[in-house]
């Protein structure tokens, strides 16, 4: 196993090689893309890398189209919906990790079922709910839709990260006089804030991953999204400014590409975690 | 449980309930409720139908093909994600000088949002500018730029590539971290009793991994039969309904059409299909009382 010739050696560097390509030269390819102009784009479709180096698709994004607006709207949806998330998740997790409840493992079971409930038919009932509302074109239409995403799939992680805290930490809290409520706060949340954090990840790059229910709840381009924006700028143009879309893609994909360096290693314990033991 | 502890429980427990239930169980039982009736926002008609819509919906063809289009686009990414990604989370057990960077590398389709996934793998499929015309001109394999999506031969295909991209790293991530968990005394016996490299691979590693393969299998079919966000940029269902799924049909029976109850009923009929696959999830992570 661990004694290897040279050509066994080469074998697994050609193929780490091989998918390391596959993964990045996409991504490669739209970064060089943003950066091109349009005459080159059409001039030489072939050609990696720019011959003029320009961020005009960048500033016409930033300065000409609504891009900005959308932008803005997709943060202000799914820090909200992340934070609600996490907050609603914490706390069912913590007393479904702690506590011995009636029918647990059923309530439990069915909310992972949840999670695979495809959003497309619980649009259709929600979208007629909204309507009567006059909730159409609102955040909160929309912050509410995007819990759909994590939620489900957030408490049964939070319960796992709990029951990861040793019991024997918030019963000497208790017994220095702290109440329940204090012992979550002072003591386990501190110790939970990885579990948290992959929490929140979680929620946030579903919710960025979303398409149809911000396409289906948004009728007004200043309640516009950044993945409808997208569809309902670019979808069935006839000379589309690949150019500038590919700019716009980068931009959207800065935000979940650092939060996922940065934080990547909650993310990875907290999806492992249950699956892998056992 | 102390008469303090079940008050504090219930507090804690029932905002999460309480929003579940208006975003899933809410929905979910209008959303049958709807099937029994001819529901629609143009012709404004809202009548109780019986089963009116589930025989109509029998005899309509396109519920075949979504039916078919459905599986296949749920399967064929999975296979082609789950071997590509065993592959690669195979190599990074190997190789031990750099595979964190590497491993941070490979994962990056995975958090590049999916609609840009979408347009992406659309600019690279483009009949006149497409990267994918270039390279496989130059290889000599076509003639002509080729209108992949446009084509009802190569649109599935063009539309399995991309999910496979964009889920490939997920297998690598979930497979990688199963490699390391095995005990290395269990390879090292193998070793011992002269099994080879792929006797090793079939009779030892793969049965330690089994229950995270049902796992990230199944999940990851399960998120493909829902998929919206790469398909419907990528063909909208065209060309001809070649890549027409349930989750574009109903989709566009619901917000296209307006023609609720019968989007209601292809929903429904669609929610069964997915209950069955959940269920073999169910059992695959062994039931009650373990994470995901």
């Amino acid at each position: 196993m661990r004694r290897r010739n040279a050509s066994a050696k080469i074998f697994i560097g050609l193929v780490a090689l091989a998918l390391l390509s596959f993964a990045l030269l996409p991504i490669v390819w739209m970064c060089f893309t943003s950066l091109k102009t349009r005459a080159e784009l059409f001039g030489a479709p072939g050609r990696l890398w720019p011959k003029v180096w320009t961020f005009s698709a960048y500033r016409d994004v930033l300065a000409h189209s609504a891009f900005p607006t959308y932008f803005a709207n997709s943060v202000i949806v799914n820090v909200l919906a992340s934070l609600i998330t996490v907050l609603l998740a914490t706390l069912a997790g913590y007393s479904f990790a702690r506590f011995r409840i009636r029918g647990k493992s059923v309530l439990m079971l069915g909310i992972l079922a949840m999670q695979m409930f495809p959003s497309t038919v619980l649009l259709i009932a929600l979208y007629v709910f909204f309507r009567r509302f006059d909730l159409l074109n609102t955040y909160t239409a929309l912050v509410l839709s995007y819990i759909t995403h994590g939620l489900p799939f957030s408490v049964w992680m939070m319960r796992g990260f709990v029951d990861a805290v040793p019991v024997e930490v918030e019963e000497a809290a208790m017994i220095d006089g702290c109440r329940r409520g204090g012992a979550l706060l002072r003591v386990v949340v501190p110790m939970m804030l990885p579990g948290m954090i992959a929490v929140a990840l979680f929620a946030f790059l579903a919710g960025w991953n979303d398409l149809i229910w911000a396409l289906t709840l948004t009728t007004s381009p200043a309640m516009r999204l950044i993945p409808p924006g997208f569809v309902l700028t670019y979808v069935g143009q006839f000379e589309t400014y690949w150019n500038q879309l590919m700019a716009g893609s980068v931009m959207v994909s800065a935000p979940t590409i650092l939060v996922f360096v940065f934080l990547q290693r909650y993310l990875v314990q907290g999806l492992t975690a249950g699956a892998v033991k056992g | 449980m102390a008469r303090r502890d079940r008050g504090f429980a219930l507090a804690t427990i029932l905002p999460a309930l309480l929003v579940l239930a208006a975003i899933y169980v809410y929905p979910l039982l209008r959303t049958i409720g709807y099937s029994f009736t001819d529901y629609d926002l143009i012709n404004r008609t809202n009548h109780f139908v019986g089963f009116a819509n589930y025989v109509s919906l029998f005899s309509d063809p396109t519920f075949y093909t979504a039916l078919i289009n459905t599986l296949a686009l749920g399967i064929a990414p999975m296979l082609g994600a789950f071997l590509l990604g065993f592959t690669e989370a195979l190599v990074l057990n190997e190789i031990t000088a750099g595979s964190g960077i590497l491993r941070g590398l490979v994962l990056l389709p995975w958090v590049v949002p999916q609609v840009v996934i979408a347009f992406l793998f659309q600019f690279m499929y483009n009949p006149t500018v497409g990267v994918f015309n270039v390279i496989l001109k130059d290889l000599g394999i076509i003639r002509t730029f080729q209108p992949w999506l446009a084509h009802p031969a190569t649109a599935p295909a063009a539309v399995v590539l991309a999910y496979v991209w964009n889920e490939t790293p997920f297998f690598m991530l979930m497979l990688l971290a199963g490699l390391q968990s095995i005990p290395n005394e269990i390879i090292e016996a193998a070793v011992v009793d002269g099994a080879g490299w792929w006797q090793r691979l079939w009779f030892v590693t793969l049965p330690q991994l089994r229950r995270i393969i049902a796992i990230t299998t199944i999940l990851t079919v399960i998120w493909n039969f829902n998929n919206f966000t790469i398909i419907w940029p990528m063909t909208e269902g065209g060309p001809a309904n070649w890549t027409l799924t349930f989750s574009v049909w109903v989709y566009r029976q619901a917000f296209q059409d307006f023609n609720l109850g019968y989007a209601a009923t292809i929903g429904v009929l669609w929610l069964g299909l997915l209950l069955v696959v959940t269920g073999f999830y169910l059992r695959a992570i062994g039931g009650r009382d373990e994470a995901p």
